[in-house]
């Protein structure tokens, strides 16, 4: 699994936009002093930190969704349909649209809007989580959440300007391009602290798995857990749609692959496996998205929908099969 | 802890001017009664007459409206999550949402008001879970998966994983319902053998009454309209027998204490 991975980030290294030979892209990466300064600026300023990016968000959104479904002992949730995603969106619509001077450094509007709605969905479903005591319900009301800060993105694109559709446009397609090589450190720190604190929630997240009664007379405290694994999942999604823009089906779809493969459900497998998994798949993602050669790069969310879809298909036919969810 | 410990942790329920309800509004009139430890007790009353009401409130998970539960003359509502967790176990009817874990995996959890935060099992924890496993008889599925066994097999894992926990009480809600006949009375003849063994104390609803009146030390009987709507006696005395009769009374269903069982009049 780990070399699968390996070889897709050396594969997204190597290609690209610009054919670069293979002898300039080892000379670029060990740092030799002969190597062409545009290419190996290409190497390391933008393939590198993109491949980076790519591993850490596809891990920090499949652990993300992992919680969520773990969560509602749902297997159909995910980062964007609790509303997490669409509340980064609508932060971003604001900066974007509604405050137009904004749209001219997208990038750092686009981190601070998407922060903002993420933590206030996040902020929502917690006190919604201590007045409603189904996770269903809970569910449910994120949903609800979601379709409010839909439409009023929809409202805010029929007043905006041109030029601000556009970049909310653009950032609605999702890419590992948004982290430069400067805040590159700042989103691994970032990442990698979220990820590495579900490892100290295994025995609660699989104490969820016997449903939430049980849970709570093995000893389990429900409500702190519950709003554990939501603040979590919450920040995981908000960090990565805030740099990488909303991505879909990645962290619905890549804790299933992870199930299947390691055939089981207990959560001292699965964290590490939705790991490996979703940088895996994130890799994958961003290779896909380079197969255009010198067109450019494809949008990632039409990639993580066409590896999404068939998965999430399989999943629902096969529901009785799989059995792990049943 | 190891088995002959285990058997030492006896403890007797005590429910004083007890009464109990959703949002503060009382089901029935306040009662009190005391049940002794390393008893087979078992729930007997209509639908919605407050069965696992009644069990939800002695173990805490539901606010009394009023009055206390004593567990070895402990205040329920006096302890924590953990240490409830080391006071009761529970088995519910329903099935469990999620297939993937095996037998041993969750027959492990009952381990967790004891391990840390990581939940690591420790040897003594291991030989504990294997134990539980043993005296319940699913051993052989240990490594099975939750969602390729029986019901009946299942609700044993859970009964095991209750075990595993080392409570000296237990609680079943209505833990039969859904097994056929030979899983039903296995499932007795288990809960039976934990009591006379381990002097556990058993507290178990349901409405397979024939089996239950036939296994239990005492009936406890839920009758909402009665004075005393709540009473426990012993199992085939006199005054089980007129409570019995008056269970179903409303409906125009009697008891018949020969075979232990209920008749349209």
């Amino acid at each position: 699994m780990i070399l699968v991975t390996v070889t897709l980030c050396l594969l997204c290294l190597f290609t690209g936009t610009v054919d670069i030979p293979f002898q300039e892209i080892c000379k670029a990466l060990f740092g030799d002093e002969s190597a062409n300064p545009v290419w190996a600026n290409i190497i390391t300023e933008l393939r590198m930190p993109m491949t980076v990016t790519a591993l850490l968000t596809g891990a920090a959104l499949s652990v993300s969704g992992l919680l969520l479904q773990t969560t509602f002992a749902n297997p159909l949730a995910g980062p964007s349909v609790l509303g997490v995603s669409t509340g980064a969106s609508l932060g971003v619509a604001i900066m974007l649209l509604a405050v137009p001077q904004f749209a001219f450094s997208t990038n750092t509007s686009a981190i601070i809007g998407a922060t903002l709605g993420a933590l206030a969905v996040i902020g929502i479903l917690l006190a919604f989580s201590s007045l409603v005591k189904s996770a269903m319900m809970l569910l449910i009301v994120g949903i609800m959440v979601s379709y409010l800060a839909s439409s009023v993105i929809s409202i805010l694109n029929f007043y905006a300007t041109q030029e601000g559709v556009h970049s909310f446009v653009i950032w609605g397609l999702g890419n590992f391009s948004g982290v430069d090589r400067e805040t590159l450190p700042l989103y691994a720190c970032m990442t990698l602290i979220f990820i590495g604190s579900t490892f100290f929630m295994t025995k609660p997240l699989n104490a969820f798995l016997l449903g939430e009664k049980y849970a709570s007379d093995i000893g389990t405290n429900i409500r702190l857990s519950r709003n554990l694994f939501l603040l979590l999942a919450g920040v995981l999604t908000a960090v990565t749609t805030a740099f990488c823009g909303p991505i879909g089906f990645l962290g619905l779809v890549v804790p299933h692959i992870a199930r299947l493969l390691f055939r089981t459900s207990n959560h001292r497998l699965l964290v590490p496996g939705v790991i490996v998994i979703g940088a895996l798949t994130g890799v994958l993602t961003l290779w896909i998205s380079t197969i255009a050669g010198d067109k450019g790069m494809l949008p990632i969310n039409a990639i993580t929908s066409v590896i999404g879809v068939p998965v999430v298909m399989y999943i629902i036919l096969n529901r009785r099969r799989i059995s792990y969810f049943n | 802890m190891n088995r002959s410990e285990q058997s030492s942790l006896k403890a007797a329920i005590a429910l004083d001017d007890l009464s109990i309800g959703y949002k503060h509004k009382p089901l029935f009139k306040p009662f009190s009664l005391k049940i002794e430890s390393g008893t087979f007790n078992v729930i007997i009353g209509a639908n919605g007459s407050g069965k696992s009401t009644l069990l939800q409130t002695i173990t805490g998970n539901l606010e009394p409206v009023q009055g206390t539960v004593y567990i070895d003359s402990k205040d329920i509502s006096s302890l924590n999550q953990k240490e409830k967790a080391r006071m009761i176990s529970l088995v519910y009817t329903e099935r469990i949402i999620s297939g993937g874990l095996t037998v041993k995996e969750t027959v492990s959890m009952g381990r967790h008001p004891y391990t840390g935060l990581l939940g690591r099992l420790s040897k003594d924890d291991m030989q504990i879970v294997s134990n539980a496993m043993e005296q319940v008889g699913i051993s052989h599925k240990a490594d099975c998966f939750l969602s390729d066994i029986s019901d009946g097999e299942r609700q044993k894992a859970m009964i095991a994983r209750a075990l595993a926990q080392n409570t000296p009480v237990l609680m079943l809600d209505e833990p039969t319902n859904f097994l056929d006949v030979a899983s039903k009375l296995s499932v007795f003849n288990l809960v039976r053998r934990l009591t006379d063994d381990h002097g556990i104390t058993v507290l178990l609803s349901t409405h397979d009454t024939e089996t239950a009146l036939e296994m239990a030390d005492n009936i406890l009987t839920i009758i909402p309209a009665d004075d005393t709507p709540v009473a426990i006696n012993k199992a085939g005395s006199n005054e089980a027998n007129e409570r019995l009769f008056k269970v179903f009374a409303d409906r125009n269903i009697t008891f018949n204490p020969l075979d232990n069982t209920f008749r349209l009049k």
